[in-house]
């Protein structure tokens, strides 16, 4: 190697100069070069650059614009023979391309980029005047096809090397990966080295400082997807024919995570989106109908693990799903179908409400499982398993007679756990249950009629202290309220109240009593308390009947009457005889050491008291004096009867006119305390139809009132859309039909609320 | 009814020439197509002059309508029986629907009642001034009945002179005679299923909302008869919702 740089102005000698030092660093790098011999290419590179040659200038040109030229010129000469230079090796390594093949070749490409690659940086190095200079007011000055030395390097790889290989080299490529697919292992780090390679030549045709993915996108992407496609193409169809679809989806969830490790290992991460998409359309798209297929199997056969495997799979492809919920929503309604058919056969006329809601329950538990552990909690699965609940607990084989039969079943089921019994449900078991009695009670439509039997039922608690507990009553209501808001449990609330108003009339009457002169013993003589219950918010009805108030509690009666007239002037106080209840101490009966306590209605009581005077009694006598009428005297009568506390003449006559009634002295019975005060089985019964007549009636009202603050607010309205909005104001109670809104119009058109103005349209009358 | 402020100025201009009243501008304006020149000379033309006698021709009226009145009516009506001498004296048979027609235009506050001014007004508002001329009327009156701007007029008329006083609806046996009367013939492919099915119904009743929609429902019927384009859900009275479902049922 030369010692000294060449002559500045000797193009020839400069670059015989350069080219040995290039040669070396392109050949034989590794041997490495000491400083001197570095510095002096790079010197000579200068030296050339800055020579201030007057040959080549041409003479028409201005003296200071040769300066520039000169250099200019000098700079391309340079350049030039670079080029020339780099082909010239590129070619031979081409040549020598063409002894390998496959894994070979590879290996082959790899080297000679790496070693290119390398001494590309070196060279570009010793060219930094150039490409400081020369290149840059090349590029300045807008030129194309000029680089700095190292895109260079790349540029001519691509051009004079890469184009004629690159065909083989993917080959090969696609050779390894397909080998590798096909369970065998394989030098992955060629595949990454060939990407690598690839990604280096793109080259952003506007700024070579910038690379693109274009190159690799072509030579690499292209070729890759199309061998991937055509790989599980071919795979999948023969694994589909000789394998079940459920094997078939294990198979190409396999697969799918493969590649998705595959481009983690070795491919470039641009590439993931597009081949998972070409993945997705042959193994899951191309064969959806076949997964589809299999889905009603799946869910027949509840197998979790295979559904969660094909919604995984399904989801992964646009509108995969959509077909799969249509079937899953078919499939819970028929499931909340059959399981109510099952029960309701079972049960007939008297379904324990318990057994029917732990039916629509566990369907709903069973599905909503499926849902969240399967189908990940996705919003439209959980839509259709909302809309199949909604038909089955609302249209079903028990509703059938009566689509109001789920939410008065619901109601019955709450009151059965929030009343006191022997089999009271623990603190937190209870919480459970009402919450899931809200799961159900969400789906219900008729939300006006549950509330009608839940206010009916609770109403009985109270009156009757059979509730259980008051943290779990609050906690229902609170529970409701939640669900349909203030308006729909202010009664309810309401009905608490009232409950305890009236602990404090109680204490507060014990006290003015005591404030009373006593003129009369038999004021105190009986033990009363009562609950004082605003009419309009409780569901209880006046008594049916006429009814004289026994002498021995008429001094009582009375004085609380006084007592409350003077706390409340102006209120009217209405007896619900029927829902009072009192103890008798029965002296009568000659076995007894301790005197039996009977728990009557002041019905009963007043039918025994009679007995204080005379022994036997006509049922003509007992009606004169208490003044009730048959349907609640026969009942009563009946139940002394069946007790033994009285005996009837003639002895096997029912109770009625022409019967005479005895006290029975020899009365026994196992416990002290007798309770005679049921309730009679025909009168529940009518008390429910009773109930579903006022929601009629009470659906109505509602529709009215809706229909009238609509046209209120709005004075002019479509028929139409007032149908349509009335529906919206009142579905959140039931759901109402058009005819029967079209019938309130027809009621406050009649009643001149509204008048029929032209085009369809209803006016509001003020 | 009303008019638009071009239909009116025309009315005005006209009664104005013609010193009369404006339903009878209306019936000139309305032959002679709006035509205020047209409708003035139609006008003089049939009457010939008759505007100085307008005040004796109205006696003339006064008088006849006084023929038929019972002298232990109120004065200035004239009630059933007197009612039903005159129909006889126009040649309008009693079951016949211009009768209803006639009522209409003289304004009679029930069925079978006349007031003496809304009788002479009625009559001269069609220059009908003496029976005679009256009688040259009725075939105009009875053709009027084929016109559906003049039927709905005497429909939607009629429910106010059946109604029973005091009451708000029509009792469902008069609305039917009515319906009888006014319809047979708009309504021929519906009347009899129609009051067939009114009368197996338990609802004595028809409002006038119900009665006034059923003039629509009938206009609806003559395009429609299969009645395939009645929407149920439409703004129609539930009463002819159950009508259109019961005959949809059977067919």
């Amino acid at each position: 190697m030369a010692t000294n740089p060449p002559n500045r102005e000797d193009l020839k000698a400069t670059w015989a100069f350069l080219e040995a030092g290039i040669e070396r660093i392109m050949r034989d790098l590794n041997s490495g070069m000491d400083m001197s011999t570095y510095m002096n290419v790079y010197t000579a590179v200068h030296n050339f650059c800055t020579s201030q040659r007057p040959i080549a200038q041409p003479p028409n040109l201005q003296q200071s614009a040769g300066v520039h030229r000169g250099a200019h010129l000098l700079g391309e000469d340079l350049y030039n023979k670079l080029i020339e230079y780099l082909t010239k090796h590129l070619t031979e390594i081409k040549e020598g391309s063409q002894a390998h093949s496959d894994e070979a070749l590879i290996e082959y490409y790899i080297n000679e980029w790496e070693r290119y690659t390398v001494a590309a940086k070196f060279i570009n190095h010793l060219f930094r005047y150039l490409n400081r200079h020369w290149v840059k007011r090349e590029m300045d000055e807008g030129k194309k096809n000029i680089y700095d030395v190292y895109t260079l390097h790349l540029v001519r790889w691509r051009l004079d090397l890469f184009n004629h290989v690159q065909k083989h080299v993917m080959a090969g490529v696609l050779q390894l990966i397909e080998k590798e697919r096909n369970g065998q292992t394989i030098e992955t780090t060629m595949v990454k080295s060939i990407v690598t390679s690839f990604v280096s030549l793109g080259l952003d045709e506007n700024d070579s400082t910038k690379s693109t993915l274009d190159v690799y996108r072509q030579f690499f992407e292209m070729p890759f997807l199309a061998a991937t496609s055509q790989y599980y193409q071919i795979e999948s169809k023969q694994f589909v024919a000789e394998n079940s679809v459920v094997e078939y989806m294990k198979k190409a969830e396999a697969r799918l995570a493969e590649e998705q490790n595959r481009v983690h290992l070795y491919l470039h991460p641009d590439i993931t989106g597009p081949l998972m998409k070409t993945c997705e359309k042959v193994l899951i798209q191309e064969h959806a109908g076949l997964l589809r297929e299999e889905f009603q199997i799946l869910l027949d056969n509840d197998r979790q693990g295979d559904l969660q495997r094909m919604y995984n799979l399904l989801s992964r492809i646009p509108d995969g799903l959509d077909p799969l919920r249509t079937k899953f929503e078919a499939h819970v309604r028929r499931a909340g179908l059959a399981a109510v058919d099952k029960i309701a056969d079972d049960g007939g006329d008297n379904l324990e409400p318990k057994v029917y809601v732990d039916a629509l329950l566990e369907v709903h538990t069973q599905y909503q499982g499926l849902v969240l552990t399967a189908f990940k909690g996705e919003a439209e699965f959980v839509r259709s398993l909302d809309n199949a609940c909604r038909e089955f607990v609302n249209r079903n084989k028990v509703c059938k007679s009566a689509s109001t039969k789920s939410p008065e079943l619901l109601a019955k089921y709450a009151d059965s756990l929030l009343r006191k019994s022997a089999k009271s449900a623990e603190e937190s078991d209870l919480e459970n249950k009402l919450t899931a009695i809200m799961t159900v009670f969400k789906y219900v439509e008729d939300k006006d009629v549950f509330q009608k039997f839940y206010s009916k039922m609770l109403a009985k608690r109270l009156v009757n202290f059979t509730s259980a507990s008051d943290d779990a009553e609050t906690s229902m209501i609170g529970k409701l309220k939640e669900a349909c808001g203030f308006e729909y449990t202010n009664k309810l609330q309401r009905m608490f109240q009232d409950m305890q108003i009236s602990k404090d009339l109680n204490d507060a009457y014990k006290v003015w009593l005591e404030d009373k002169p006593q003129d009369d013993s038999s004021a105190t003589a009986v033990d009363f308390s009562c609950q004082v219950l605003g009419t309009s918010f409780w569901p209880l009805n006046p008594p049916g009947t006429p009814f004289n108030i026994p002498e021995v509690i008429i001094k009582t009666y009375s004085k609380f009457v006084d007592f409350y007239n003077e706390k409340h002037t102006g209120r009217k106080l209405t007896w619900l005889w029927h829902l009072c209840k009192g103890d008798l101490k029965a002296n009568f009966c000659k076995n007894a050491k301790v005197p039996y306590t009977f728990q009557v209605s002041t019905y009963q009581m007043a039918i025994l008291l009679l007995f204080n005077d005379r022994l036997i009694i006509s049922y003509d006598d007992i009606e004169k004096n208490v003044a009730l009428s048959q349907e609640y005297l026969v009942p009563s009568l009946a139940i002394f009867l069946k007790a033994k506390v009285l005996t009837i003449s003639p002895a096997t006559a029912k109770p009625g006119p022409g019967t005479t009634f005895t006290l029975n002295t020899d009365f026994k019975s196992k416990k002290i305390r007798v309770n005679l005060n049921m309730a009679v089985r025909a009168e529940q019964k009518q008390e429910v139809e009773e109930t579903h007549k006022t929601i009629e009636e009470d659906r109505k009202l509602l529709m009215q009132s809706a229909i009238v603050r609509i046209m209120k607010a709005r004075k002019v309205m479509k028929h139409v859309v007032l149908v349509q909005e009335t529906i919206a104001q009142i579905k959140s109670r039931f759901t109402p039909k058009i005819p029967d809104i079209k019938k309130c119009i027809d009621i406050l058109l009649e009643k001149e609320y509204l008048e029929r103005l032209d085009g369809e349209r209803l006016g509001y009358l003020a | 009814m009303s008019y638009n402020s071009q239909l009116r100025s025309a009315i005005l201009q006209f009664s104005r020439v013609t010193a009369s009243n404006e339903r009878t501008a209306i019936g000139y304006l309305k032959s002679s197509n709006w035509n205020v020149e047209a409708a003035a000379n139609l006008y003089f033309s049939s009457n010939n002059g008759s505007r100085s006698r307008a005040s004796s021709d109205k006696t003339e009226l006064e008088s006849l309508f006084e023929q038929f009145r019972d002298s232990s009516d109120q004065p200035n009506t004239m009630t059933t029986e007197g009612a039903i001498r005159f129909m006889e004296e126009i040649g309008v048979e009693l079951d016949e629907a211009t009768v209803l027609v006639i009522a209409e235009l003289l304004q009679a506050p029930v069925i079978g009642v006349f007031e003496k001014d809304k009788f002479v007004e009625g009559w001269s508002s069609i220059n009908a001034m003496n029976l005679e001329t009256i009688r040259s009327k009725i075939p105009i009156l009875r053709s009027n009945l084929d016109n559906d701007t003049d039927f709905k007029k005497v429909y939607k008329y009629t429910f106010n002179l059946a109604l029973p006083p005091g009451q708000r609806s029509l009792p469902l046996e008069i609305a039917i005679y009515y319906w009888c009367l006014l319809l047979k013939d708009r309504f021929k492919d519906h009347i009899d299923d129609w009051i067939s099915f009114l009368e197996n119904k338990d609802r004595n009743s028809i409002t006038r909302d119900t009665w006034n929609c059923m003039y629509e429902f009938v206009q609806l019927a003559k395009n429609d008869p299969g009645l395939a384009s009645y929407d149920v859900d439409g703004a129609w009275p539930s009463i002819l919702d159950d009508f259109v479902r019961h005959q949809r049922s059977k067919a």
